[in-house]
């Protein structure tokens, strides 16, 4: 008989007690759990910090408490305009915080954590140009100017009208 | 308004002194413009003028008696005036006199009528500046005027005389009076004008009020919303240095967050993207961007998406010379898309949906090209025309020229062949590697060998052959007479005919379905036969309400295209799955591929549908009648009623 509660420590030594089924939306949890078998001590998590394994925690605990209604075969999960309510909300973060939540869901592989905040910075990409992305993420343009008329001049055929 | 106010005037000085003293002075005025007509009761046609002359402190008078004393004044000083009112007055006077004593009643009818006219201005004001006649400046006079109560009280009734009136008629006077009035009408119109603008004054002031209430308002809510700016900056601030700390990059470095993303996370944000954002947007960002904005696995994802790709097309022919899934590596100087096949693919489905194309005309045939047979892979071209020839044409390098072709040296260079043995038209083709076939409404099927060029057998039958296929070493052909048959195409023994269509089949195809080999067979009887492979036929669709033109199946799904304008897709137990309707007039050809239906009428368009939904994606103007039509990825051959071929070309 399985515990139904695990211990997670964060990068910061800061020990969560979840319960089971909640740790094991991570996939990467769940194997854990899964190798090391029944055990008390608490499963280190390297790579996230307190703040940001609270937050994941909440997330999970959000969406084990509200499972949504999500037909696996879902096709056009690449719609962006799908995010659901609480999801947008919980994505409404600063840039730092929201990347460290995709490096932590892809880490922790959670599948519909990554898919919402992946969404998130998708849609901040959406409809701009290069010039203003480059902006929003503060990346350097490291095109020679011949290489930026080349990619312009290759890119006309898709400049009338977006599909 | 002065006419009707002077008609009928009495003045009389208010004043009752003057009444009392008795010293009347009556004057009858008769001026050009003025009719002056009696009123009162005693004596209804004079007009009384009662002076006080002995008053002389006129500005003793009460306003209202101003205007005797005006009047005395003006009497005075007549002479000096060179006015001839005196004279001419009694003169008048006498007349009316008399004239009222005989038509007394008649006058009081009059005055009625009058009356009632004048009763509108009873009491008018107005400001008189006349320094001819006074001393005195600004004689206000208050004017009334008798109306018709005034007689039934038969008391005298005390009327001001506008002075104007009388002297309207002087030169001097008049102009004056004009300009008074005009000064007048000036002075109102400004004071209007003020008030109106102290209105707007006010109105600003309190807008002024308001703005500067709600600057105000603004400025604290500015100093709250830099509050929270400043303390999330210090948040978002410590965030990245403690991302900085943990990836071990410099301050400037974190702030660049895709830097930390691994490429597949940064290849799953982008499988959120539209294609056109990826080429419009993320691929001019940086190197890095560009490179992971044409990654393989992404534009495949979005090409199957777009069911661009059919079941055979999962090949990735240039997989091998495409450098690894996360080669973050500069991209080479090329061509970048050229590199993606899948890209390409897409940009192809662009262009064709939105009618992006470059064209070549080829002319030589001299009249309706009726078939046409297009091989990819050595860019070759044959046709068939009712000019009873076959014509071989080399396709290469075409549409890379100009974006419009119509050349005929050109056309003249690029057919290679021209098959001529035909006694009539000829109307449909065929071909093997070595072997062209082609079938004739002259009842003929010829053979015709590819490299030589010349015909190596003939197949004579009973009548114009209209459609046919090769299957291995079997030639199928429908004809006029109604029958299907299949030959030998070594022996060219006739092995099989199928008898059913009750018209001439039109269009056939030899398919597979289920695994079972079967023909389908279009005809002019209005049906969609299905054979199997002994002749029998084992379905028939009653398809259309006219002649069926041509016919495909494929993937379990067959589109017809009628006379009747309409192409309809059934599946192959005849269920109508979708009615396309948009041609207007008979569908000659169609073809489909993947999702992609094309369409041929002699209303002279090519339309593209989308075969899954049925809906019309497309319309292609073409030369004249569609007769037929091929087309691949890149490429689509039309042959048209008026001898051309046009070829439009997709792939730039």
């Amino acid at each position: 008989m399985s515990m139904s509660t695990v211990k997670l420590e964060s990068s910061d030594e800061k020990i969560y007690e979840v319960e089971r089924d909640i740790a094991c939306m991570s996939v990467t949890i769940k194997n854990m759990l899964e190798d090391i078998g029944d055990s008390d001590a608490p499963i280190p998590l390297p790579n996230v910090t307190s703040t940001i394994l609270e937050k994941v925690l909440e997330y999970c605990k959000h969406h084990h408490e509200h499972p949504s209604p999500q037909p696996e075969d879902k096709k056009d999960e690449k719609r962006l305009d799908d995010i659901p309510p609480y999801d947008r909300d919980f994505c409404k973060v600063d840039q730092p915080t929201l990347f460290e939540l995709i490096l932590a869901a892809n880490y922790l592989d959670i599948k519909a954590l990554l898919d919402v905040t992946c969404k998130t910075v998708a849609n901040m990409i959406r409809g701009k140009t290069p010039e203003e992305i480059r902006k929003i993420f503060n990346i350097k343009n490291d095109f020679t100017p011949d290489e930026e008329e080349q990619i312009r001049k290759e890119n006309e055929w898709c400049e009338d009208k977006g599909n | 308004m002065i006419d009707v106010l002077t008609k009928d005037i009495q003045i009389k000085d208010s004043n009752n002194n003057s009444n009392k003293k008795k010293q009347r002075e009556r004057r009858k005025i008769q001026m050009t413009d003025i009719q002056t007509i009696s009123d009162t009761s005693s004596n209804p046609s004079t007009l009384d003028i009662n002076n006080n002359s002995n008053n002389n402190n006129i500005d003793d008078l009460p306003l209202s008696c101003s205007t005797t004393a005006i009047i005395k004044n003006q009497k005075e000083n007549i002479n000096n005036c060179s006015i001839g009112i005196s004279s001419s007055n009694s003169g008048s006077n006498k007349r009316n006199s008399h004239h009222n004593h005989n038509n007394n009643n008649n006058n009081n009818n009059k005055l009625n009528s009058y009356s009632s006219s004048s009763s509108l201005n009873n009491n008018i004001k107005i400001n008189n500046n006349n320094n001819n006649y006074n001393n005195q400046n600004n004689n206000n006079m208050d004017i009334t005027i008798s109306t018709g109560n005034n007689i039934n009280n038969n008391q005298e009734d005390i009327v001001m005389m506008d002075i104007d009136s009388w002297y309207s008629g002087d030169p001097l006077v008049s102009e004056v009076i004009k300009d008074e009035k005009e000064t007048l009408i000036l002075i109102e119109k400004r004071k209007t004008e003020l008030l109106s603008i102290e209105k707007t004054i006010t109105s600003l002031k309190e807008t002024k009020e308001s703005i500067k209430k709600d600057i105000m308002i603004k400025k604290q809510v500015l100093k709250t919303v830099q509050k929270k700016k400043e303390e999330y900056i210090k948040t978002i601030g410590n965030s990245y240095t403690s991302i900085a700390i943990k990836y071990n990059l410099t301050q400037v470095e974190s702030r660049s967050l895709t830097l930390i993303l691994p490429e597949e996370v940064m290849l799953h944000i982008f499988k959120f993207l539209s294609p056109s954002d990826l080429c419009k947007g993320v691929c001019g960002v940086c190197v890095k961007w560009r490179s992971l904005s044409f990654d393989i696995s992404l534009w495949r994802d979005i090409c199957l998406q777009r069911r661009l790709l059919d079941g055979s097309q999962y090949h990735e022919p240039i997989q091998n010379k495409t450098p690894s899934k996360f080669n973050i590596e500069a991209p080479p100087k090329s061509n970048v898309w050229g590199e993606n096949w899948y890209v390409g693919e897409y940009r192809k489905d662009s262009n064709w949906r939105k009618g992006k194309y470059s064209t070549t005309i080829l002319r030589g045939h001299k009249e309706i090209v009726w078939s046409l047979l297009f091989e990819s892979d050595s860019n070759t071209l044959i046709s068939g025309s009712e000019d009873m020839t076959v014509k071989v044409w080399d396709c290469n390098g075409m549409g890379t020229t100009s974006h419009f072709l119509d050349d005929s040296e050109d056309s003249k260079k690029r057919c290679s062949k021209t098959l001529t043995g035909h006694k009539n038209g000829t109307i449909c083709l065929g071909s093997t590697p070595n072997r062209l076939v082609s079938g004739s409404a002259d009842g003929s099927l010829k053979i015709w060998d590819r490299q030589e060029g010349v015909c190596i057998e003939t197949i004579q039958t009973h009548s114009s052959v209209w459609c046919l296929q090769i299957v291995d070493n079997s030639l199928i052909c429908g004809c006029v007479d109604g029958t299907l048959r299949v030959f030998d195409l070594n022996t060219s023994n006739c092995l099989r005919t199928m008898r059913g269509h009750t018209a001439p089949v039109r269009c056939l195809q030899a398919i597979n379905h289920n695994g079972q080999d079967l023909i389908v067979s279009g005809s002019y009887d209005k049906t969609i036969k299905v054979w199997d492979m002994d002749s029998r036929c084992v379905n028939t669709i009653r398809a259309h309400t006219h002649k069926i033109n041509c016919l495909q199946y494929e993937n379990g799904q067959l589109v017809s295209g009628s006379h009747d304008s309409l192409l309809k897709i059934w599946d192959m137990n005849g269920g109508l799955i979708h009615t396309l309707q948009g041609h207007d007039n008979m569908i000659h050809c169609l073809q489909f591929k993947g999702n992609k239906l094309l369409s041929g009428s002699t209303d002279s368009t090519i339309r593209l549908w989308d075969l899954k939904n049925g809906t019309h994606v497309n319309t292609i103007k073409g030369q004249s009648a569609v007769c037929c039509l091929k087309f691949n990825d890149s490429k689509l051959i039309t042959g048209y009623e008026d001898s051309t071929i046009k070829i439009f070309d997709f792939s730039f």
